[in-house]
């Protein structure tokens, strides 16, 4: 064994945590002696990490396995149990085999499929739902579902004996619908059948031949039963859950999983504790006072760290809504390591300003940890701890230093960046929309957002035990996703329809109320509608045979062609490594042509959503017609992983296309690595709608129940902007649409591009808002104005025509919260989850409880609106997980959360006159010294590691 | 779930007790499927290994050891031991058939002729390129890593289960580590490079940290 070989394996014990005490003394001696090891046992480090990260997270075996081993083993352990039997263990280890070959045999027709309308319905016994479904594919959806129900019910009954049965006796002609008592006799019909007859044949076939001759394959699939589940369980297992899914009891739920989030192990953090400094942000009335040195925009530190300071403040913009800690910097785990290195070089910084024999041996020290300090786990977590025990070693005025340093990084990351607005800095610092001044800025302006996939996703992960990533969570799709309430308008293309009431859930309890802001689209009913020229872009990547995704995409194309007609056209695009065109646009009454394109979809290969997104839309100008409506619509788990990949970039491309009156759906599938913000962007850019599928239940609604809103665009680029009376309202907050903000000025310019409304769509917005109620006043305390266009006219004039209406909101219309119209508290009580789950800093110090129990009392109101049960089923089963994940702000982060709101004010100050501005001004700055003077103090503490 | 130890549901099982024996396959299917996995390649019947053998523990249920009786750690790693030994014979037996073995070679240098290697193509679809790598090692390698990263077994399980000595399994490790960390080396670049500006691959890095659903 060479000495190379030796170290790599010394290396790898070492990174595994196998080396023993020696080993280790002898590892650490060659990383501090020599780069090249470090970097060695750097790459070691990732390639580890790499393979756990993405094929470690836990399996389990496809639902049908499991039931099947269940009943076999059902009841308790026999002497000698049927599956013992030598004739049975011939014929399990043919199964096996056959089953194999069978995998590899479709393997060989998938490479050289081509269109054979006939042969498809008998590929084999995992295509018999395909078969079924294509024999009635005139059925109505309602029957469709319900047989796709009861297939799924059956597999999961089915017990292992009674699956043999039933493809045995599909292929020996024997109805199939043997009751459960013929199950005993079925048992020796296995027995003697299978082994006597198919299995000699069987190898003997795969001896003589490869792939199996015809003959053979019918016979294998026919008795395969095995091969079959088990290849299908493998790669694209047939049946998902339908129902049950989400209240799913006795689905195995990883606790706590893997979640992405990386507070997630942050300690359980009761929902109490105080606001931060409440009284600081209470709008104009505590603005006046005096004095300053902080003239905003010219306030950059003029110090030599200036680079250091502003890569700390610019690592984790947005997302650090996280208390202040050590690590709160180092947003993302990867440059930890680089911290630590700017922490240490800080260190010796200050160490090589005052000379000394102590420090030239701190020096050698940190040297030596420096050595140690990207490669060694125990100190990449434990910076903190490292940097207090150094801390100790400096003489006082060393240790001001020190501190000093670490002042300044966190004043700067509060601070200013020259031309920052105020609500910039805000989202900044805690990623969510901030309370408006109205007095400052009385106008809010958003993009209408019809999409519901946030919702549909974050369930998803929520089912499963897991909390979704911040960024994931966009409160209006929330709202949005459960059904309209409010009547759609008797005349003209929109309604505006406003609630007001005093909130549940926010302090002050008395003066926040919370404004419903409701946009309801006509409906036009299925017989209006224009034909239908819809190109699916399906993803046939590798990724797509992971949780049954294809089977689900297959099912929902099924499912959305029974809504169509002959006048419809359908045509279809799969990508994978490539693109290419299966069906272009083919009326609908061609329906077996349209089925046996479906079936031909297998995944296989990268996922190269440009060249899948071109062609689609090439299909669609292809059959461009101006008396219909022309859909692109992009099935996929949105990782896209060839081609283009941005989604600006891919969304640019699409510009020109989408101006010739073609729209771009897109429907997100699977999850894990689903790239929610690709498929939201392009749904966004492509003026279409983006939902996301995860079994048949959801298809359901998408394709059927929301069918005319996904298909026909009743306006474009609609607008919403509401006009706060500054004496009535004092400040306000629009929930969710962080994305979707336009400048107010952009209000009524109609080249800035917005949001699509389709048929019978309901577009809701919840703005929180502080009221003045000493203002009696008659007029309105608000008014929300809508401006849209008209839809496109293929191949017409553009017609850039825009048309607004305007609803006052006045105060008289108020209730209590209890009296409030049930869809009114139906979207409060779903957005405000929303802001738990995105950790919203305006959610803290709110009662998860107290949502619960409102949602509750709703929920007996509304017997019928199983969304809203399900809705309260899942926050019920995840409030654990969401606590478990609250941020928990302790003294520091809330001093640097005050200290934060100061510099915003500050901000905002700037832009009123400027005699009152110098007041204000005076008194903040006195306010900021005080509070850089307690983070200061509060910093040294956490320093010397003393808690008060 | 249940939080009695693996020696109690056995015996809650030996007893007839089946939520027992449930709770003993939700434990253990994943490092088991992993496992079989990692012998047989993605694309076979792996499952339906994992299925005997969980129909081999229903039949003839292992004895634990006195010593390891009362310690749910160590009969935790006990009984994994054995589960782990009794997959690695099953799936031994199926890779016997030289037939099989020939095709499932076939097979996997088919489709990388198809993707026309990976040389040419941007790798972002992570899972699947490091799946690819690991399948590209050899059997015994493959194995070794399986049960030490994906299973967390130490290297003294990792050599009861597979009959080897330790120091094997450190070899083993330590060259399938090596040729994996060649195999995706512009995989991490490209990984690095996208932690340094990226905005997409940030996403990806999303997905990933999620891990595995099912």
């Amino acid at each position: 064994m060479t000495m190379e070989q030796k170290l790599h394996e010394l290396l790898c014990a070492y990174a595994l945590g196998e080396a023993d005490a020696a080993q280790k003394t002898e590892v650490e001696r060659a990383l501090a002696s020599s780069p090249e090891v470090r970097a060695e046992l750097a790459k070691l480090e990732e390639t580890i990490g790499l393979v756990r990260e993405t094929l470690g997270g836990s399996e389990s075996m496809s639902e049908e396995a499991e039931h099947a081993l269940m009943s076999a083993v059902s009841p308790a352990p026999r002497a000698n149990p049927w599956y013992s039997s030598g004739w049975m263990r011939l014929a399990a280890s043919f199964l096996v085999v056959g089953g194999g070959a069978l995998w590899m045999h479709r393997l060989y027709e998938a490479n050289e499929a081509h269109m054979a309308p006939g042969s498809v319905a008998e590929r084999d016994a995992g295509d018999q739902r395909k078969s079924r479904v294509e024999s009635n594919s005139k059925a109505d959806p309602e029957t469709l579902v319900a047989q796709l129900d009861q297939k799924e019910k059956a597999d999961r009954f089915d017990s292992r004996e009674a699956n043999s049965l039933d493809q045995l006796s599909l292929g020996s002609g024997v109805g199939k619908d043997a009751p459960p008592s013929a199950q005993a006799a079925s048992v020796n019909f296995v027995e003697e059948q299978v082994p006597a007859e198919s299995a000699p044949k069987a190898e003997e076939a795969l001896a003589i031949a490869e792939p199996p001759p015809i003959a053979h394959r019918s016979l294998l699939s026919a008795t395969g039963y095995a091969g079959n589940k088990l290849t299908d369980s493998a790669t694209t297992s047939s049946s998902g859950p339908v129902d049950g899914t989400y209240r799913g009891s006795g689905d195995t739920v990883p606790a706590g999983g893997a979640g992405g989030d990386k507070t997630s192990p942050a300690p359980a953090a009761p929902v109490v504790g105080s606001a931060p400094a409440p009284t600081l942000l209470t709008g104009r009335k505590s603005l006046t006072s005096s004095g300053s040195k902080l003239a905003p925009g010219n306030e950059r530190p003029n110090n030599a760290n200036l680079g250091l300071a502003k890569k700390a403040a610019e690592s984790a913009p947005g997302d650090s809504f996280a208390p202040y800690t050590w690590r709160d910097t180092q947003a993302s785990s990867r440059p930890a390591a680089d911290d630590v290195q700017d922490r240490v070089a800080l260190l010796l910084q200050s160490a090589e300003n005052a000379k000394g024999e102590r420090l030239a041996r701190l020096e050698d020290k940190t040297a030596q940890l420096k050595g140690l300090g990207y490669t060694s786990g125990e100190l990449r977590d434990n910076d903190e701890a490292t940097l207090q025990q150094l801390y100790f070693k400096l003489s006082p005025a060393e240790r001001a230093q020190v501190l000093d340093h670490e002042c300044r990084r966190v004043f700067d990351s509060c601070r200013r960046r020259p031309n920052e607005a105020p609500r910039d800095m805000f989202f900044r610092y805690w990623g969510d929309n901030p309370f408006e001044i109205t007095a400052l800025d009385p106008l809010s302006t958003f993009s209408a957002d019809v999409d519901t996939a946030s919702y549909a996703l974050a369930r998803r992960y929520l089912v499963e035990g897991r909390l979704p990533e911040k960024a994931q969570i966009r409160t209006e799709e929330f709202v949005n996703y459960f059904k309209g309430d409010v009547p759609p308008p008797t005349h003209g293309t929109f309604a505006i329809h406003t609630d007001l009431a005093p909130t549940r859930f926010a302090q002050p309890a008395n003066s926040t109320w919370t404004l419903r802001v409701v946009v309801r689209g006509e409906e036009l009913a299925k017989e209006e509608r224009k034909p239908l020229h819809l190109s699916f872009v399906i993803d046939c990547s590798g990724s797509m045979r992971e949780q049954n995704r294809m089977e689900t995409v297959k099912d929902t194309l099924r499912l959305l062609l029974t809504q169509l007609n002959a006048a419809d056209q359908v045509g279809i695009v799969a990508f994978s490594t490539e693109a290419r065109q299966i069906l272009p646009l083919t009326s609908v009454a061609n329906r077996g042509l349209v089925e046996t394109a479906i079936g031909q979809l297998e995944p296989d290969g990268w996922t190269n959503s440009e060249a899948g997104l071109r062609m689609g839309y090439e299909t669609a100008l292809a059959g461009l017609d101006a008396n219909s409506t022309n859909r692109v619509i992009f099935l996929s788990d949105g990782v896209a992983n060839k081609g283009e990949t941005d989604p600006s970039v891919l969304a640019q491309t699409l510009k020109p296309i989408r101006e010739k009156g073609v729209y771009l759906n897109t429907i997100g599938v699977g999850m894990n690595n689903h790239n929610d913000t690709l498929l939201e962007q392009l749904a966004d850019k492509g003026d279409g709608m983006c939902s996301y599928v995860d079994d048949m239940r959801e298809a359901k609604r998408v394709m059927l129940d929301n069918f005319m809103g996904s298909v026909e665009t009743i306006a474009r680029d609609v607008k919403i902007q509401v006009e706060f009376d500054p004496a009535q309202v004092t400040k306000y907050r629009l929930l969710g649409y962080e994305n979707r903000a336009i400048a107010d000025a952009d209000f009524r310019n109609d080249k800035v591009d917005a949001g699509e409304v389709g048929s019978g769509h309901q577009v809701t917005a919840l703005y929180e808002i502080e009221r003045n109620l000493a203002n009696t006043s008659e007029k309105p305390l608000a008014v929300v104005h809508l401006r849209w266009k008209a839809p496109r006219i293929v191949n017409g004039p553009a017609n850039e025509e825009a048309t607004e209406i305007t609803q006052p909101v006045l105060g008289s219309q108020q209730t209590s919260f209890e009296g409030a119209s049930i869809g009114y508290r139906r979207a409060v009580i779903v957005g405000q989850f929303a802001e738990f789950l995105r950790r919203s800093v305006h959610a803290r110090g709110r009662s998860l409880d107290e949502l619960i129990a409102e949602a509750h009392k709703l929920e007996a109101q509304m017997p019928q609106d199983a969304d809203f049960h399900e809705f309260v089923a899942l926050v019920e089963r995840s409030k654990q997980l969401v606590l478990d994940n609250l941020p928990n702000c302790d003294e520091l982060c809330q001093a640097i959360d005050a200290y934060r709101i100061c510099q915003i004010q500050h901000a905002q100050a700037e832009r009123l006159d400027r005699e009152r501005q110098q007041q204000i001004v005076d008194d903040l700055a006195r306010q900021n010294r005080e509070m850089e003077e307690k983070i200061r103090e509060l910093l040294r503490r956490r320093l010397e590691n003393s808690p008060k | 779930m249940s939080s009695d130890s693996d020696g109690q549901l056995l015996r809650q099982w030996k007893a007839g007790q089946q939520p027992a024996f449930a709770e003993l396959v939700q434990r253990h299917q994943s490092a088991l499927l992993r496992h079989a996995r990692a012998i047989l390649g993605a694309g076979s019947p792996y499952e339906d290994v994992v299925q005997d053998v969980f129909l081999k523990l229903a039949e003839s249920p292992p004895d634990l050891t006195a010593e390891a009786l009362g310690d749910p750690e160590r009969e935790r790693v006990q009984l994994l031991s054995w589960l782990h030994k009794v997959t690695r014979n099953a799936c031994m037996d199926t890779i016997r058939s030289d037939t099989r073995r020939k095709r499932r070679e076939h097979a996997v240098a088919s489709s990388e002729a198809a993707d026309g290697g990976h040389a040419s193509i941007e790798e972002r679809d992570t899972r699947a390129l490091v799946e690819r790598e690991l399948t590209k090692l050899p059997v015994d390698q493959r194995e070794v890593l399986a049960l030490r990263l994906m299973g967390e077994r130490s290297y003294k399980e990792i050599a009861e289960i597979t009959g080897k000595n330790v120091g094997t399994v450190g070899w083993l490790i330590s060259v399938g580590l090596k040729a994996l960390g060649e195999g995706l080396e512009p995989l991490l670049e490209g990984r690095k490079s996208a932690q340094r500006g990226g905005t997409v691959r940030i996403e990806t890095g999303m997905g990933l940290a999620q891990g595995e659903a099912s």
